[in-house]
């Protein structure tokens, strides 16, 4: 890489520096078109991480790890829902909603979350602009395709709860991972219903 | 079978006579119900290299044991272990006239492998000689030459011809298996030779890649990947590196399998306006979608059975996951008729996977939801088997030659592939040297 590179990329890396500070996002691979670099062993002190030539690469990282970090200056703006309003909060640091769970094998709202998913909906309607990602998972037990399947109709049916509560269809998507990406890595009862989750992203 | 040692002149006779004829006159019926092993002692394989290269250790031991792992691997030999040092292997010859055949008899070997080796710069030659010791008499000769980066391959080659010659039927040894990995970090697509050895990453994208398969003739794969959002299906071109999107509809697109025949993919959708994921057929050709299921449930892992004619999947809406069977030529006069529930024990039963000579089909079952076990069943449901029972034990998939199973295994802790025969026995543990993996895909047989 020449010297000039390096100056022409050093705002992109300093902006990816300051986004990633702490958010989990990890700098050690970076991406050259389809292949992975691994950088993680340079010895010129990690100077190399210039060598991204792709800015949309290290913002996706950004992305992924699902951090508020990213949002716009309207973040700051989000309508509370009253004092000591902690959803407000979570979505000012984190990019979220509540996160609801689920029966093994189940699809339907548990009784228990419905006053969190009314709670979600009420503080999206008093933000109008605010538009999410409902990410429907699966534990580990079972088949893959049929989990990415399962956290389908989870998300679907996080979905379907929110416009019947008013909530118009532009502002929601779905997407399912199914059994990846746990929050709980153990194999076990406390981590599988940890895992069978909806989360909500903050999506703009 | 092995045929009585009287017999093998009369067998060695016809060989000799007609090639074309050879095909069908097999040493070794594989339809007996028992197969008696032959057998073999493998001579220390001998460097004739112009010029010795210094891998010629490296090259010798990865050919001797790529040899071994293919005659046990083939159920058909039993190797003499005192066999390698009969003759003086700088001064035997590969002449069937210059072999004291006896003197191999004497260890119990029935038959005999020779080899010779010759390394040109990265190019490497080998030739191979199998002897029957009781006629005295030369069954096989090949020469293969290769690069030198990967002997194994060569033995591979080799491994295919002699099975063929013993069996009448095609080897295993030449053809791949993809799996998947988180080892990189993110699930990547593998690929390795049938016993494990060569693995390599195929997909690079950091998203998650999922589910794996083959094109009938082995030239492309397809797969689920993240790596533009949403869980889109890809197909990767394995001889171009051509990776293009094959269905990219608005929702899930999960699990593509091609039709025997190539020219269609079923698959899992999840559209918006579906009532739930939905199991579809995609014609390559036209592009046009057709909808096979319609119902409340989940219906995914499609598998065809090897006449192109029925798909075998996993539905819930029997109110838990189980495996059916749908017959697309009935499918347009009677759709209850046309669909047709394969089990009915256990919590969970996922994972159909069609034999390719179509008498079996191979699933994961589970009776409490969390461990699974491997079985085989009839394709009408009939003579369920189970055939493992330790560990949690996932996503069968057929070897081209319907006699061996690759699935994903527990046993050992972190998950890793094994192999084992149709009936359960002859388990092995494939050494990718990878770890973790999962989802295993058989490939066909191979060019």
């Amino acid at each position: 890489m020449k010297r000039n590179d390096i100056f022409r990329f050093l705002p992109i890396i300093i902006t990816s520096i300051g986004l990633t500070a702490g958010c989990g996002a990890h700098l050690s691979k970076v991406e050259m078109g389809d292949k992975a670099v691994d950088v993680g062993a340079d010895k010129s002190g990690g100077k190399n991480i210039v060598a991204v030539p792709d800015e949309k690469v290290v913002t996706e990282d950004v992305k992924t790890s699902g951090m508020g970090a990213k949002g716009s200056a309207a973040a700051k703006d989000y309508k509370s829902l009253g004092a000591n309003d902690e959803l407000t909060k979570t979505a000012r640091e984190s990019g979220t909603l509540y996160t609801i769970h689920f029966d093994y094998d189940k699809f339907n709202i548990r009784e228990d979350d419905k006053p969190l998913l009314t709670k979600n909906a009420q503080w999206l309607n008093i933000n109008p602009a605010v538009k999410v990602r409902i990410e429907g998972y699966a534990d580990e037990r079972g088949e893959s395709e049929y989990n990415l399947a399962l956290g389908d109709k989870r998300a679907r049916s996080v979905e379907r709860y929110l416009e019947d509560m008013g909530i118009i269809k532009d502002r929601l998507a779905t997407i399912s991972y199914g059994e990846e990406r746990p929050v709980d890595p153990g194999h076990n009862e406390d981590a599988w219903a940890k895992n069978r989750r909806a989360e909500f992203k903050i999506a703009n | 079978m092995i045929r009585a040692s009287r017999c093998v002149p009369v067998f060695f006779a016809l060989f000799f006579l007609s090639i074309t004829e050879a095909r069908a006159r097999v040493y070794i019926d594989l339809s007996a119900p028992s197969v008696k092993k032959l057998q073999v002692a493998v001579q220390e394989f001998r460097d004739v290299s112009p010029v010795t290269s210094v891998d010629s250790g490296r090259i010798k031991k990865e050919l001797i044991d790529a040899l071994d792992t293919d005659l046990r691997f083939s159920g058909l030999f039993t190797i003499t272990e005192s066999g390698a040092n009969i003759e003086d292997p700088s001064k035997s010859s590969l002449e069937p006239d210059a072999i004291n055949f006896k003197n191999w008899r004497v260890i119990g070997a029935d038959t005999l492998l020779k080899g010779v080796y010759s390394v040109d710069k990265d190019r490497l030659t080998v030739e191979i000689r199998f002897y029957d010791c009781v006629n005295e008499k030369q069954v096989l000769g090949k020469r293969f030459t290769g690069a030198a980066s990967n002997p194994r391959r060569l033995i591979h080659y080799f491994s295919d011809h002699l099975y063929e010659e013993l069996t009448g039927r095609k080897g295993v040894f030449t053809t791949k298996i993809l799996f998947v990995s988180d080892r990189s970090g993110e699930k990547e697509i593998y690929m390795s030779e049938y016993d494990g050895m060569n693995a390599r990453r195929i997909t690079f994208n950091r998203s998650i890649n999922l589910s794996p398969h083959w094109s009938p003739d082995g030239n492309r794969i397809v797969y689920t990947s993240y790596k533009k959002g949403q869980p889109h299906i890809f197909s990767l071109d394995l001889r171009t590196g051509k990776d293009a999107v094959v269905s990219e509809k608005a929702g899930i697109n999960i699990g593509g399998r091609f039709s025997p025949d190539g020219r269609r993919l079923a698959m899992t959708l999840g559209l918006g306006a579906d009532k739930s994921s939905e199991l579809y057929l995609l014609d390559l050709e036209t592009g046009q979608y057709s909808k096979l299921t319609d119902n409340y449930g989940i219906d995914v892992s499609p598998s065809w059975s090897p006449d192109g004619n029925k798909i075998a999947f996993v539905s819930d809406i029997s109110g838990n996951p189980n495996i059916f069977v749908l017959d697309l030529e009935g499918k347009s006069d009677n759709k209850q008729k046309a669909l047709k529930r394969l089990t009915f024990s256990g919590k969970y039963n996922s994972s159909p996977a069609w034999s390719p000579d179509g008498r079996l089909i191979a699933f994961a079952g589970s009776e409490n939801g969390r461990t699974f076990n491997i079985f085989v069943m009839r394709p009408d449901g009939d003579g369920i088997t189970q055939l493992t029972s330790d560990g949690n034990n996932k996503n069968p998939s057929w070897s081209p030659d319907s006699r061996f199973i690759v699935f994903s295994s527990t046993r050992k802790g972190i998950t890793s592939l094994y192999i084992m025969q149709s009936d359960g026995g002859g388990l092995t543990r494939l050494q990718t040297g990878v770890g973790n993996e999962k989802t295993p895909a058989w490939s066909p047989f191979l060019e």
